[in-house]
């Protein structure tokens, strides 16, 4: 199936590692040409910047800064734009850093980190891309990453990752609802239990006591994740419209 | 992306009209052979296959029934294997929507016959691959076409199919619940508004009327369903597992 990438520029913020690298591959995989947002480990995004360049023959630029601060924004716009003069995708993949505490121990302070974290730079981003797009009368994709807890309640003293999460559920159907008619595809991907350094590595203790859990017996991996990023971004999904594709491996049945 | 499909048999109930024929076509791009079932006119069906094979490459079979019958069920499938040895994929397309009543004028007979038409022909063939398939230790993949109307309530009058297809969905659902770790992939895709031979004709009152509702301005054709059905069936999607995949084109924001 030709998705019809080629060409096209796609920013993946926290693009360098765990999910964000599978979207990042995969896109390139399809020819899109990148702007990968990293925050920390420079040596190791442009390791795979590098990478990407040389075996799908695509551009990619890497662009230093954490994804929910509105300097950061300005900036893997400015530099996209710089080198590409056009954005086409946007994925909102940086996130996670929930705080695991018993409720009433979760300090303001860190639930509004957590919220600038998996949601408010998501808003600036959207806004960033919604603004550009609709100010030249051009369609675009954008894809969130959200994740299951904001769907079922089993991932215990999470409130407030889970509720960030919830809220971008929200708002990608939200904003899908009113920017569809300038041409411009808000979806979203739900991943459920994906194999990645920091998360689920293999060997480690929640690898091996969330193993049971997983209907296919496998974890998923962040380029079942891209897949699917990169077959919302094309004509193909043309029908799904603010929708939330459950990727969860059957963890939500 | 190869979505390796290649050589793969797909059954496609009403697969030569509307979005059966959409499925078939996207399946058959990606190189799969077909066993096409279909109720009426066999000359339209014979047109299809020759087209079809002539346009991919691929093998078609045609199997003419009712596919809410035991009968037919058990025809397709012998049929299938006879010719290939092998069915991969089931997608369960044909169902139709009931003649609409109030409610208190609806019969018994008319509740059973929308019944079997969208939910009772869907289990015998869900579970005539499933008996089949269990012990083949294979990834086998089964998509369930639901609607939108199951979803929401704006559909008045039609108690029936909206009943029915809320039963499938929730059989999609429980059954990948049972089936997943035997290599079965059962997941179901809601379409919206989509424009086949039957519904939608531009000209027609229904046409205008229904027009102003979608986001995008433009109905689904049946191909974009086909898309994401045969996405579904691939190995990119095998995190995607009893999932409602809203391809109502915006419909349920
Ligand atoms: N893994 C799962 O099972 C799972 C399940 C559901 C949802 N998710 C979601 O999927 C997304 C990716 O998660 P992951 O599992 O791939 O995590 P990961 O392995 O920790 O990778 C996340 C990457 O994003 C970067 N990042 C995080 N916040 C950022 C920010 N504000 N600005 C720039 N970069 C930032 C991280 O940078 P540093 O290296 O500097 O930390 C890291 O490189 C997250 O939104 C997460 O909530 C993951
Ligand atoms: N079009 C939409 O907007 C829409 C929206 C939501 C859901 N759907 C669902 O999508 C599926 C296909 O609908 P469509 O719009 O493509 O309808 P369509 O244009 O009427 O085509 C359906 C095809 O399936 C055949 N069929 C119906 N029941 C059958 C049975 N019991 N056995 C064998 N063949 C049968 C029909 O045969 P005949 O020609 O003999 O009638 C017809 O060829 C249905 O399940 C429908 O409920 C459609």
């Amino acid at each position: 199936m030709d998705l019809g990438l080629k060409g096209k520029v796609a920013i993946i913020t926290g693009g360098a590692k765990g999910i964000g690298r599978g979207c990042s591959e995969i896109l390139a995989q399809e020819g899109a040409n990148l702007v990968i947002n990293y925050r920390s480990d420079p040596e190791n995004a442009e390791k795979v910047a590098k990478e990407l360049r040389e075996t799908c023959g695509v551009e990619v630029i890497t662009v230093q800064g954490d994804a929910s601060l509105p300097e950061t924004v300005d900036k893997i716009f400015d530099e996209a734009i710089k080198k590409y003069g056009t954005i086409d995708i946007l994925v909102n993949n940086a996130g996670g850093g929930g705080v695991k505490k018993n409720f009433e121990d979760l300090t303001y302070e860190e639930w509004k980190r957590v919220l600038n974290n998996n949601i408010n730079g998501q808003f600036l981003m959207c806004r960033k891309m919604i603004e550009y797009w609709k100010g030249l009368g051009r369609g675009g994709h954008i894809v969130n990453v959200v994740a299951k807890c904001c769907v079922i309640s089993n991932s215990i003293n999470n409130q407030a990752y889970a509720s960030a999460k919830g809220a971008l559920l929200s708002l990608t159907r939200s904003l899908a609802n009113e920017v569809t008619k300038y041409g411009i595809y808000v979806n979203g991907i739900n991943p459920g239990y994906v194999m990645t350094e920091r998360v689920h590595r293999p060997g480690s203790e929640r690898y091996i006591q969330k193993l049971p859990l997983l209907p296919t017996g496998e974890f998923a991996t962040p380029q079942d994740m891209g897949n699917v990023v990169a077959f919302l971004c094309s004509p193909q999904a043309c029908q799904m419209i603010g929708t939330v594709v459950d990727c969860t491996g059957g963890t939500l049945l | 992306m190869d979505l390796g499909l290649k050589g793969k048999v797909a059954v496609v109930t009403g697969g030569t009209k509307g979005i059966g024929r959409g499925c078939c076509e996207a399946l058959a791009n990606e190189g799969a052979n077909l066993v096409i079932n279909y109720r009426s006119d066999p000359d339209g069906a014979e047109n299809v296959a020759q087209f079809i094979r002539e346009k991919y490459g691929v093998e078609v079979l045609l199997v003419c029934g009712d596919a809410s019958k035991e009968e037919t069920v058990d025809k397709i499938f012998d049929k299938a294997m006879e010719k290939y040895g092998t069915v991969d994929i089931v997608v369960n397309n044909a169902g139709a929507g009931f003649a609409k009543k109030d409610f208190e004028n609806l019969t018994y007979e008319d509740w059973i016959s929308g019944q079997d038409n969208n939910l009772n022909g869907q289990f015998l063939m869900c579970h005539k691959y499933v008996k089949y398939w269990k012990g083949l230790g294979r990834c086998g993949h089964i998509v369930n076409i639901i609607s939108k109307a199951c979803l929401m309530t704006n559909s008045i009058n039609n108690q029936i199919y909206c009943s029915a297809k809320g039963g499938l969905m929730t059989l999609t659902r429980t059954l990948a619940h049972e089936v997943t770790k035997y290599g079965i992939y059962v997941n179901c895709v809601a379409p919206g508004y989509v424009q086949t031979e039957r519904l939608y004709q531009p000209g027609s009152p229904e046409y205008e009327r229904k027009k102003q509702f979608l986001k995008t301005g433009e109905y689904a054709k049946p191909r974009d369903i086909g898309n994401v059905v045969t996405f579904l069936c691939s190995r990119q999607a095998r995190q995607i597992i009893g999932a409602v995949v809203d391809c109502t084109g915006g419909m349920l924001l």
